[in-house]
């Protein structure tokens, strides 16, 4: 997606490559962040505190990762900061999914059709490490290996984490349907 | 093959992770087992419609929104060489001078704040050891005694003549500073020239002027007395040559704005700053205590001695005090005859030629010019024309130059 010469270039302390290198990579930071969060102005905020770290440590990054797995570390990294700091991870679970269910169960009628936005929700309401897997592995279309290398994190775990997190967006999403019949 | 096993297996092929032949195993397994064919179909349907997810994109440039962020990271990285010797004027970015600029300017506002502080207290130390000797009685003989053995009349035409064209000076060639003088005297914040000495002076320092002020202007007679008699008194024993004061107060007001300009860039040396502070404080609220602590710094106050030499008007604080000089005395004889409150800000004042009235002009708050006339007491009138040329000169001169001075200030 980022051609080589480019991150070379602005590794070499080409301001202007590194700009353009920015540039490329800005939609993909936003929606990894939008998708995580949940929130355009938690995303915008994530996502400009991740483009000012790749800007400010590009000269740490090796060529030996990919660069854009390397970009989603950074990314994933302060997204995951700002969820823990916002949202107790604890009671998102038990709570705040039983409230989310009923509130949906409420509004199912009118909110019948959008299932792009029932998965967003059910996304929303993955423990932090499952969401992030999703993401990753949806939004930005990577590999286990690529998410592994991104969160630094086993490939078994990846994949447990991703497998789980698929089977409880498909029991939410099947609950979400199960109340749109009844009700 | 069990369903459990299936079950990861259908998700390793929705991760495209399975090869040809597990595919072709999982696929039998589900062909004949209904209830993992149904988990299957969910699961691909998922999957796919996770696939689906619209793209987002941020709804404006962010790249663009964190430029201004990212230049003054890139002065930061330059410049992290320099940080520890923080005083290195090799670099001087525009972001970093600023807030340079500011860490230098809370250190000398509160460098600024103690002197001010300390002004203030000597200020009031001196007003409260003066008050009691400073009822117009003691403080003439006082100032007999310091005035000493020195020829009285000579002393006293000397200083007649000597005001006189100081006064002139002070109004002709540096009018600026002249009115400025008289205006920042009043102790309101004018919007002179002098504004940004006076905006750039701390509020400690204000309290201190408004509180000079207070006392001159206060009810109790003592006090005025400390805030009239003393400088006058002390000018004719510290600065015979009464042009000379009179000039360096001129130039201590030019002075005074490099000065708190030197005291940004370095508030170092604390006694040089208290000088300036303390010439700065004269301009804005001529103080006596002040005065008479530093008197390498006494500045003459605005005097309009009257053609005959037997009256003076003097302007101190909010009051104008008018003094009856005895014929062949020493100035420091002179008694205060009464001080007359000041509405508004002095424009100028002038004497009649007979020397029986003072007519002074006044600008009130609300822009208007108010004209005032303080007459002489008949008994107390003795009119013997001396009036020296350089003195009636002043006198014509004043209303002409000092109004000018005064509009061009607004």
């Amino acid at each position: 997606m980022v051609e080589q010469g480019l991150i070379r270039a602005a590794q070499a302390g080409d301001r202007d490559a590194l700009i353009t290198l920015l540039r490329e990579i800005e939609g993909h930071v936003y929606k990894t962040a939008f998708y995580i969060l949940h929130n355009e102005q938690d995303a915008l905020d994530a996502s400009q505190e991740a483009l000012i770290r790749v800007y400010t440590k590009i000269g740490s990054y090796e060529e030996k990762a990919q660069f854009k797995t390397w970009v989603q570390r950074i990314v994933t990294n302060i997204c995951i900061d700002k969820f823990r700091r916002t949202k107790p991870t604890v009671s998102i679970d038990e709570h705040e999914m039983v409230f989310q269910d009923n509130k949906h169960n409420v509004e199912r009628e009118v909110m019948s059709g959008y299932l792009a936005e029932d998965i967003r929700e059910a996304i929303d309401q993955l423990p932090e490490h499952h969401r992030t897997v999703i993401v990753l592995r949806y939004l930005q279309d990577f590999s286990y290996n690529e998410i592994a290398d991104c969160l630094d994190l086993p490939l078994n775990t990846v994949k447990s984490y991703l497998f789980r997190a698929r089977a409880q967006l498909q029991n939410r999403l099947q609950e979400y349907q199960k109340g749109g019949v009844s009700g | 093959m069990k369903c459990a096993e299936v079950m990861e297996w259908m998700h390793r092929y929705l991760d495209h992770d399975l090869s040809q032949e597990e595919m072709l195993e999982m696929f039998r397994h589900i062909d004949d087992c209904p209830s993992c064919a149904e988990v299957f179909d969910r699961l691909t349907m998922l999957s796919r419609q996770l696939e689906e997810l619209p793209d987002v994109k941020p709804p404006f440039s962010l790249v663009d929104s964190i430029l201004p962020q990212l230049e003054q990271l890139d002065r930061g990285v330059r410049e992290e060489p320099a940080v520890t010797g923080s005083e290195d004027p090799k670099i001087v970015p525009f972001t970093r001078q600023s807030t340079r600029g500011k860490k230098s300017k809370g250190a000398s506002i509160a460098t600024r704040t103690g002197i001010g502080a300390a002004a203030a207290a000597v200020i009031l130390l001196f007003a409260i050891f003066k008050m009691p000797d400073s009822m117009p009685a003691a403080d003439v003989d006082q100032a007999l005694n310091q005035a000493g053995n020195e020829a009285s009349a000579k002393m006293m035409t000397g200083s007649a003549d000597n005001a006189a064209p100081a006064a002139a000076a002070g109004q002709n060639n540096s009018t600026d500073s002249g009115s400025e003088l008289f205006f920042t005297e009043q102790a309101t914040a004018q919007p002179d020239a002098e504004g940004a000495a006076q905006n750039s002076a701390l509020p400690a320092q204000q309290d201190a002027a408004d509180s000079a002020a207070g006392a001159a202007s206060g009810p109790v007679m003592g006090k005025k007395a400390a805030a009239t008699e003393t400088p006058s008194g002390k000018r004719s024993v510290t600065s015979p040559p009464a042009g000379n004061s009179r000039k360096g107060s001129s130039d201590k007001d030019i002075a005074a704005d490099p000065e708190i300009k030197s005291q940004i860039a370095a508030p170092a040396d604390l006694q040089d700053s208290a000088a300036d502070m303390a010439a700065s404080q004269e301009s804005t609220a001529v103080e006596p205590g002040v005065m008479g602590l530093l008197p390498a710094l006494v500045a003459s106050q605005p005097s309009w001695p009257s053609p005959d030499g037997h009256y003076a008007a003097e302007l101190a604080g909010q009051q104008v005090v008018m003094y009856s000089v005895p014929a062949g005395s020493p100035q420091d004889e002179r008694t205060a005859l009464t001080s007359l409150p000041l509405e508004g800000t002095w424009i100028s004042g002038v004497w009649s030629a007979d020397s029986s009235q003072f007519t002074y002009v006044t600008q009130l708050q609300d822009g208007t010019q108010a004209t005032k006339v303080y007459t002489v007491p008949a008994a107390a009138s003795t009119a013997v024309p001396s009036a020296s040329p350089a003195a009636s000169a002043s006198a014509e001169s004043s209303p002409i130059v000092t109004p000018d001075a005064a509009t061009s200030n607004k």
